[in-house]
């Protein structure tokens, strides 16, 4: 009766350590998934021609000249001998010189300048029309223009320095 | 139980894809910049003036004096037949064109003047009497509009006369100019 019970136990533990192996005891076979991701450029440059006039029809009293800085990311103007109901009118190009679409999402005017203080009243007006919204295929170019009025609080012999920022977004589905 | 712990995850999944969608945007910035420098209006003068008395007499005098934008001609002494005249000068000393906007005389109480565009002739009258006659000569094209660098000459002659001329009598007369800054039509 004993032997039976003793022989019995070889035989379970035989099965414990067959369903314990079998839970271990699987081939393993690893599959890797290798991939690269490149990244595209958003980037927006000015190009020229700047082409530059004013409101003097008979006269040249006003003076000005611009030029787009060697990176392309600036334009710089200066005006001289202003005088108020003196205008001059700015037409640039922006082009898209990234890999994905870009699209205009804010112009930005620095009213601090052109309305110095103490008063509300500006002195000089800064209007940017053909921009805001704009979306640029890569390589594609758009034409813009920047007014810049000077008007009648204007103080003489003052020098102002305006600035207008741009601000591009990569375009998304 | 594993189906629902399945789509719990795959929402939290969707939800992080659409708030990572909404701000991940690359910027760039371009930038105008503009330096405007305005220019000045301003305007001086300069006079020169006689009289008719010669080196003989010093009875009457008149004088130019300028200070700042304002131009004032005294006459002392005078009497009948004494004549006076000058040359005065409107410079435009500043950057921008100037364009005569207007005028504005004020005279002694009691004091008129006729003046005539046409023959250039000024008669002052003292209570309606004839106090002085002359002529006042400019170029009203040349004034209207003044550009930067160039002079304006007005020229006058006046000669003190009576019935009119009152004795031991002072009067101040001003003359003022209003400019503007030329600017291009609209």
């Amino acid at each position: 009766m004993l032997n039976k019970k003793f022989g019995a136990i070889p035989i379970l533990l035989i099965f414990a350590l067959a369903i314990t192996g079998f839970a271990y005891a699987h081939w393993a076979k690893t599959l890797f998934i290798g991939g690269t991701v490149e990244t595209g450029t958003l980037e927006c440059k000015f190009v020229p021609p700047l082409v530059m006039d004013d409101n003097e029809i008979d006269k040249n009293v006003g003076g000005h000249s611009g030029y787009i800085s060697a990176d392309g990311k600036s334009i710089i103007i200066t005006i001289t001998n202003a005088y108020p109901g003196y205008e001059v009118y700015t037409v640039f190009k922006v082009k898209n010189t990234g890999s994905v679409p870009a699209i205009i999402t804010d112009v930005i005017i620095d009213e601090d300048a052109t309305t110095p203080p103490p008063d509300d009243i500006p002195d000089l007006e800064v209007s940017l029309v053909d921009l805001l919204g704009m979306q640029l295929e890569p390589g594609a170019t758009t034409c813009a223009q920047v007014d810049i009025a000077i008007e009648q609080p204007a103080a003489e012999m003052e020098t102002y320095q305006v600035s207008v920022t741009i601000v591009a977004q990569n375009w998304s589905p | 139980m594993k189906s629902k712990m399945v789509g719990l995850f795959a929402l939290v999944m969707i939800a992080l894809t659409v708030a990572g969608f909404a701000y991940a945007h690359w910027s760039e910035t371009l930038v105008l910049s503009g330096t405007v420098k305005t220019g000045k209006l301003d305007l001086a003068w300069s006079c020169k003036c006689w009289d008719n008395e010669g080196e003989l007499k010093d009875v009457g005098k008149i004088s130019c004096n300028i200070e700042d934008d304002t131009l004032t001609i005294t006459v002392e002494n005078a009497y009948p037949c004494y004549e006076v005249g000058g040359t005065i000068d409107i410079k435009n000393v500043g950057t921008v064109p100037a364009v005569l906007k207007g005028y504005k005389i004020t005279l002694p109480e009691d004091v008129t003047y006729e003046y005539n565009p046409y023959t250039r002739e000024i008669i002052l009258k003292y209570n309606g009497e004839v106090m002085a006659e002359g002529s006042i000569i400019f170029d009203p094209k040349a004034i209207a509009q003044i550009d930067p660098e160039e002079i304006v000459c007005i020229d006058f002659d006046i000669h003190f006369t009576n019935p009119g001329l009152p004795e031991n009598w002072s009067g101040t007369f001003t003359i003022t100019l209003y400019f503007e800054n030329w600017s291009p039509p609209a």
